[in-house]
Parts: structure tokens; C-alpha cells; sequence
């Protein structure tokens, strides 16, 4: 049971040694559909960690490689010394941005308020995942985590951007982090700006600066990308890629854990029946939409809820569009065909669905589905809103299915997508928002946080996504590329699975 | 005049009958054909998943007409009525009523229909509300001003000692005078309801998926601007050559019905 993770020797192999500083230049300009929160969001509370860890201000206990691998990151190593019992010991010579040192007390100091009821940095997703009993520091560079029950997920959640290392904040550093770039400033749901950090740890980035700005309209940030206004897009429109490229543009295509789905209202309407829903699931030609929505090189076709890029959690549940069988299980659902039209206790069968139009292959999925719905004889309305709005109709039964893209695997753990999106009241993460409610699903997600065998944990998952298929607790439809657009010049971008890391100190920009 | 109003006339008829021209279901796809160029089966090409611009333009006609219709004739109603009212109210019903729509037309009404629908909800619905709540104000004044000068006129004083009602008098001695500037005020309105719908439709507050409607396609045509400009021309074409034939009817018709100003 007592398993060592030591990773010292990973951490050897993958972290840089600290570089001698050379002369950081160019200012690079990212356009993104997000923006922060307030003028100095605190990277622990609610999602707000993901933008200052993907701009290289924040940094984690543990990180993910490109291969959503784990990787001692501002840890040395981690080692489990007991079911419930971590031993991170923090890398040496790690400064924040004032200048102090990183010390297991202030990794501690930085942690406890996320557990904290009306302190800003309270998280409950975060103290549901780290579900922490206490910590403790030995010595200067050792934490102690003792968690309330064996949590095999424990040193994945050490990469939850919200799970991060701070120093004491001041007018000077507001969010006083570790990583290779600072925060200066940021104009709540417009800019959020950075500086090199020269000292940094792990050697000094080649650029001087970067901002993001807020362009929820994928129309509007590639127009100021030809303008010469914004230097990398991230999420570039789909369906302009390949011209946007015959320019000049450098082109970043890669797989990541974005799964577009349709999250579902079970507590009331038409899909508080399994197999309604499931025929729903059977109606929708995903492979149609790849095509037309995503020009074919924003994602695959998706059957389970995690890609292949999650090497090895990925269940073989292939897609199926099959209107005939769709047609079949509305008939045993009890709903009868009148004029080409399925009617369910005298009504018409209507699906309404509700999405965003931030991402640009939304708006055109939903009204795919739809089409495809109708082709079955199934009403459906399509309502363009806004992420937040269609969680609560989703959850007041004003709507029946909220297509979104979601990231699957932030941490690179399987347990934070179901957990978050499906798991009853138990695990309290709050992202349930259309009720759906499974013992053995619950069973099942307990038995994969405890278990520590990769091999039983991978059967525990698969199992996990052949029952949400056969429940349709929500319906997959694509794994989403992120399709992203650099100007001649940028160098060093990668597109990382988990979405979660933009910059590091090997982005350089060129005129 | 008569060339302005044959092309309106033509626009009214493109509103009632556009439809049963469409070459196709506005709403049926064809992934295989889709961002197809002019021509063929598609004679104006069709949009990302492989509907028909054409048919989608026709049946757009109706929505953006028709709604634009609606909207100004419930605005002309309304706005008449707060107008008359005003105007035979009295002075302090006269100050209240007038204070209340320097109110409403003290903000930008775009923006104010921008605000209202973003409140209720995108939707049908809240679109022709939004607009109709922004769009009463301008008949108001007219009729209001208009009717103040009628108040004092002998027929009108004749009608009130012989013991017509208000309703009455406002029936058959205010909306006679009132209805040429009326009609003038209403073209106006009439294209820039044109251009609400369409300007709400593009920001996603509008008509809702699949249905075609100008404002919608500018919208859904947006992320092809470069690729496929065509996709944004057509609609953008279809709005232009509408609200500028309903202008230019609106200008004829004020030729027509008020020579003075001709001639000045």
C-alpha cells in the first residue's frame, strides 16, 4: 500500500538549471476569449489560476508536460509515506517576485485560505479535490500533506492552477508568485499584463512583456490579428485556419482535453428519460459536424469523454449516428410518431438546447444538432446566450441540453471531469448543474480516488466512461483541437493539452 | 417618386411572397456543399453548413420585414396615444406625460434595446419588445405637438361644448390632421426598426437559429469575413437597398403630403 512517487530523478532530467540572464525584448500581444476578474484576481479563487499560470506568473507544487505527465515543478520531489500522508520537498533557491524565500511555510500559508470561508482565496472545487485533513512543515523544505481519506489524485491536484504557491502580497507584487513572468496590472474583463521576471529560477525569459486581451469574438480577434494588433490568437475561428495561413501565419493545431458536449437538465423535461437521451446521442452525425464546424482540423468525433491525448484513461467507445435506432428507442421511450412529428404525452417532443457563441464552432454545432434532430422528426430550439445563463436554465428547467466546451483534465487526473460534472452531492464541487444522480457512478468515482494500482484505476475509468455512454449522462460530441494563430516571429509556443501553459522563459518574439 | 415607390412596393411584395420563391428549405443543410460559390443549384452560393443564401435571404425578407412592420406600427399606436393624451390632458398631465418621454429619449435607443433584450433573454419576443419600448417616443412628440396646436382651434373647442368624448374628438378631429405627419414619422421609423432588427440579430439578441433572418446571417457570416465575404455582402446588401427604398419613399411621401416644404 505504502508507495514511493519519488520523482527527484524526473525533476533532474526535465527542469532546467538556472540560465544567466540575458536581455528580454519584444512585447507579445495574446487575443483570448477570457479576461480577468478584477484588477488583481487572485489565482486562487474560482478558475481565476488559469490565466496566471498560463501567462508564467504562477507557479504549481507539481506540473504536467506536454504528454499530461506529471513533473516536480516547484517541488523536488513527492513521495506518498502513508495512505493519507505526501511528502513534498520544495525545490532549493526558488525566490517569489519581492524577492523572499519560497519556505514550506509559505507554501502552507499560501494553501490554508483556499479552506477558509470568506477569505477572497476560498475555493470549495479545490477543497473538495485537495481534500486536505492538514499540513505541516519540516523544516524549510518539506510540507507534509495529510489528506482525509487515500486520494489517489492528490499529486495530480498539486497542477491544479488554483493549488498555487504565494508570497505575501503588496502594492508592488498584488499577486507575488514564483514564476518567469510578473504581474503589473489588469483591467477587469479587458487586459492583464506581465514582465520578465530576470531572476527567475529556472532562467530568464527571452520576452519583456506580454498581455492578453479579452476578444470574446472570434471574428473580431482574427480581424486584429491581420491588423497587426494581436501577435497569437489563441482559439483561432476553425473555419479560417487554413486561409489565415496561407498568409504567413504560423498555425498551432494540437489535441487537447476539451471535450464539446452537451451537459443535460434531469431534473425535469424529455431527458429525465434514458433513452430519449440516448436517442438524442444516436441522432447527432458528429462526424458532419468536425467537417463543417471545425473545417475538419478542430477535433475528432467523440464516443467517451476523454481523448487520446489522455494517453491511456481514453475508453474505446466509438461515436454512433444511427437516426434509425434513434427513432427506435423514442418508440420504447413512449413517444409516437404524428405527421412526421414524435409526440410525447400529446406534445410535441421539443429539445431545447442553449450554448455560447465564444468559441466559433458553438453556435453552428448547435444548430447542426438540431438539424439533425429535426431530421428525426424531433422539435428543437437553438437560444445563443451566455455560459453562465445557460447553467441556470439548465438547473430552473428552462433548458434541456447546454452544449460547451470543457477541459477534461486540467490536472491530467480522469477523476476532475466526472467528479465535477456528474458525481452527486458527496463530492460538493458544485459543477453538477443538471442534477444528474448515479450510486454506482458516485461508487465508482470514490473506488477511483482510493485506488492506487494505475492498472485498477484505468479499469475504474473505463468503467466510468462506458456508464456515462450508456446512461448518456451527457452527450459527447467533439474532442476539440485548440486551433491557435502566431505572427512570423513568435517562436517557442506550444500548444499544451491541458490548456493551462501559454509561456514560459523559452517564448521569444522577433520582429 | 414613382420608381422609389415601385421598388418599396416590390420590397412589401418580396416580404409576403419571398418565400414560396426560395429555390430551398432555408434550414436544410448540405455539409458536402457547404461555403459553395454563386451558381448552379445554389444561385447564391450556400453558407457554413450548406444552406442555401438565397432561400435563407427570401424567408430572411419576411422576419426582417415583418418584424420591422410590427414594431413600428405598435410604436406608431403607442405613441399616438401618449401623444394625444398629453396633448388633451391638461397641462400637468401635458408635463408629465412629455417629461416621461424626454426620459425614454434621453437614451440612446440601440443601446437601450441592447440592454432590455439583453435582460429578458435573446428571443423573438424580447427583440420586438426592446424596440417597440425605444421606438414610441417620436410619434409621441409629433402628435403631441401637433394635437396642442389643435386644442384652441374652433371646431375643435365646438365639438368639446357639444358634449363629444375625448375619445371621440380624438377620433374624428386629432388623427386626421395627425395622420399625413404620421405616416411620414412611420417610414422613418420603419427602416431604422430595419436596421434595430438586423443591428440585434448580429449581436445575438435577435430571431434565434435556424430561423433567417438579415441581422442573423450577418452574424453566422461573420468568421467566414475573409474566406467567404459573400456570405456578409448579400445580407448586408439586402438591409442597405431596403432601408435606403424605405427612406426614399419616406422623403417622397413628405414631398407629397407637405408641397410647402417642397418648395422651400
Amino acid at each position: 500500500m505504502f508507495r514511493l512517487l519519488a520523482l527527484a530523478a524526473l525533476a533532474a532530467v526535465t527542469v532546467p538549471f538556472a540560465q544567466p540572464s540575458a536581455a528580454q525584448e519584444g512585447s507579445l500581444t495574446i487575443a483570448y476569449h477570457a479576461g480577468p476578474a478584477n484588477e488583481a484576481p487572485d489565482p486562487r479563487a474560482r478558475q481565476f489560476g488559469w490565466l496566471s499560470n498560463q501567462m508564467g506568473v504562477t507557479e504549481t507544487l507539481m506540473g504536467l508536460d506536454h504528454d499530461l505527465q506529471l513533473y516536480p515543478r516547484l517541488a523536488e520531489s513527492i513521495e506518498q509515506s502513508g495512505p493519507t500522508t505526501w511528502r513534498v520537498t520544495l525545490r532549493d533557491g526558488v525566490s517569489f517576485h519581492d524577492g523572499s524565500p519560497v519556505t514550506a511555510q509559505s507554501v502552507i500559508d499560501s494553501l490554508t485560505p483556499i479552506a477558509e470561508e470568506g477569505h477572497p482565496a476560498h475555493n470549495v472545487r479545490l477543497v473538495d479535490l485537495l481534500d486536505l485533513a492538514g499540513m505541516n512543515a519540516d523544516g524549510d523544505r518539506v510540507v507534509v500533506f495529510e489528506t482525509n481519506s487515500p486520494n489517489a489524485a492528490f499529486p495530480w491536484t498539486l497542477t491544479e492552477p488554483g493549488v498555487v504557491v504565494l508570497g505575501e502580497p503588496s502594492s508592488a507584487f498584488p499577486i507575488n508568485a514564483t514564476g518567469p513572468f510578473i504581474f503589473r496590472e489588469a483591467v477587469t474583463d479587458q487586459r492583464y499584463r506581465v514582465e520578465a521576471n530576470p531572476n527567475y529560477w529556472g532562467g530568464a525569459p527571452a520576452l519583456a512583456e506580454a498581455v492578453v486581451r479579452k476578444m470574446t469574438d472570434p471574428a473580431a480577434a482574427a480581424l486584429a490579428f491581420e491588423a497587426g494588433e494581436i501577435d497569437l490568437v489563441i482559439n483561432y475561428a476553425e473555419t479560417d485556419y487554413d486561409r489565415i495561413l496561407s498568409t504567413g501565419a504560423q498555425g498551432y493545431a494540437a489535441p487537447t482535453s476539451r471535450l464539446f458536449h452537451y451537459a443535460l437538465n434531469h431534473r425535469s423535461g424529455p431527458l429525465t428519460n434514458k433513452l430519449i437521451r440516448r436517442a438524442v446521442s444516436l441522432a447527432i452525425d458528429r462526424e458532419a459536424i468536425v467537417e463543417a464546424a471545425l473545417s475538419g482540423v478542430g477535433g475528432t468525433p467523440a464516443g467517451a469523454i476523454f481523448p487520446q491525448v489522455m494517453k491511456g484513461w481514453a475508453a474505446d467507445i466509438a461515436p454512433v449516428y444511427d437516426p434509425a435506432e434513434a427513432e427506435r428507442l423514442l418508440a420504447e421511450a413512449g413517444a409516437v410518431k404524428e405527421s412526421g412529428l414524435w409526440m410525447l404525452d400529446g406534445e410535441p417532443l421539443t429539445i431545447r438546447i442553449v450554448t455560447y457563441a465564444s468559441r466559433a464552432a458553438l453556435p453552428p454545432t448547435a444548430e447542426l444538432t438540431q438539424a439533425y434532430l429535426q431530421a428525426i422528426g424531433v422539435s428543437a430550439t437553438v437560444s445563443i446566450g451566455e455560459f453562465g445563463a445557460n447553467n441556470e436554465a439548465i438547473t430552473n428547467g428552462t433548458a434541456d441540453m447546454h452544449l460547451q466546451a470543457f477541459g477534461t483534465a486540467p490536472q491530467g487526473d480522469p477523476s476532475y471531469f466526472p467528479e465535477l460534472l456528474l458525481a452527486g452531492p458527496a463530492f460538493n464541487i458544485g459543477g453538477n448543474v443538471g442534477g444528474y444522480s448515479n450510486p454506482k457512478l458516485d461508487t465508482l468515482l470514490a473506488e477511483g480516488r482510493e485506488t492506487f494500482d494505475q492498472t485498477e484505476r484505468r479499469a475504474i475509468y473505463t468503467r466510468v466512461q462506458e456508464l456515462i455512454a450508456e446512461e448518456a449522462a451527457l452527450i459527447p460530441v467533439f474532442h476539440g483541437n485548440q486551433t491557435s494563430v502566431g505572427r512570423a516571429g513568435l517562436s517557442g509556443f506550444k500548444v499544451h493539452p491541458a490548456e493551462t501553459y501559454w509561456l514560459d522563459s523559452e517564448v521569444s518574439l522577433s520582429e | 417618386m414613382r420608381s422609389v415607390l415601385m421598388l418599396t412596393a416590390v420590397l412589401g411584395l418580396l416580404a409576403v411572397f419571398g418565400p414560396s420563391l426560395a429555390p430551398h428549405d432555408p434550414t436544410a443543410i448540405d455539409i458536402p456543399n457547404r461555403l459553395a460559390p454563386p451558381g448552379g443549384v445554389y444561385p447564391l452560393g450556400t453558407d457554413a453548413i450548406g444552406r442555401c443564401v438565397l432561400s435563407r435571404l427570401l424567408h430572411g425578407a419576411s422576419w426582417s420585414l415583418g418584424l420591422a412592420f410590427l414594431v413600428s406600427v405598435i410604436g406608431l399606436i403607442a405613441g399616438t396615444l401618449i401623444g394625444l393624451v398629453a396633448a388633451m390632458g391638461g397641462r400637468f398631465v401635458d408635463w408629465i406625460v412629455m417629461r416621461a418621454t424626454d426620459s425614454f429619449l434621453a437614451f440612446p435607443d440601440l443601446v437601450a434595446a441592447v440592454v432590455i433584450a439583453g435582460v429578458l433573454g435573446a428571443g423573438t419576443g424580447s427583440l420586438v419588445f426592446a424596440l417597440t419600448v425605444t421606438g414610441w417616443m417620436r410619434y409621441a412628440r409629433v402628435a403631441r405637438g401637433i394635437g396642442l396646436s389643435f386644442g384652441s382651434r374652433g371646431h375643435v373647442i365646438q365639438a368639446r361644448l357639444a358634449g363629444l368624448s375625448p375619445v371621440a374628438i380624438a377620433r374624428w378631429h386629432y388623427l386626421p390632421a395627425l395622420a399625413p405627419s404620421l405616416v411620414v414619422v412611420w417610414t422613418g421609423m420603419l427602416a431604422r426598426a430595419i436596421l434595430g432588427i438586423s443591428a440585434l440579430g448580429f449581436l445575438g439578441f435577435g430571431v434565434q437559429p435556424p430561423t433567417p433572418e438579415w441581422g442573423t446571417m450577418l452574424l453566422d457570416a461573420r468568421v467566414h469575413l475573409r474566406s467567404t465575404p459573400l456570405l456578409m455582402i448579400w445580407p448586408g446588401l439586402a438591409i442597405v437597398a431596403t432601408v435606403l427604398a424605405i427612406n426614399l419613399a419616406g422623403d417622397a411621401l413628405r414631398d407629397s403630403l407637405s408641397p410647402q416644404e417642397r418648395s422651400a
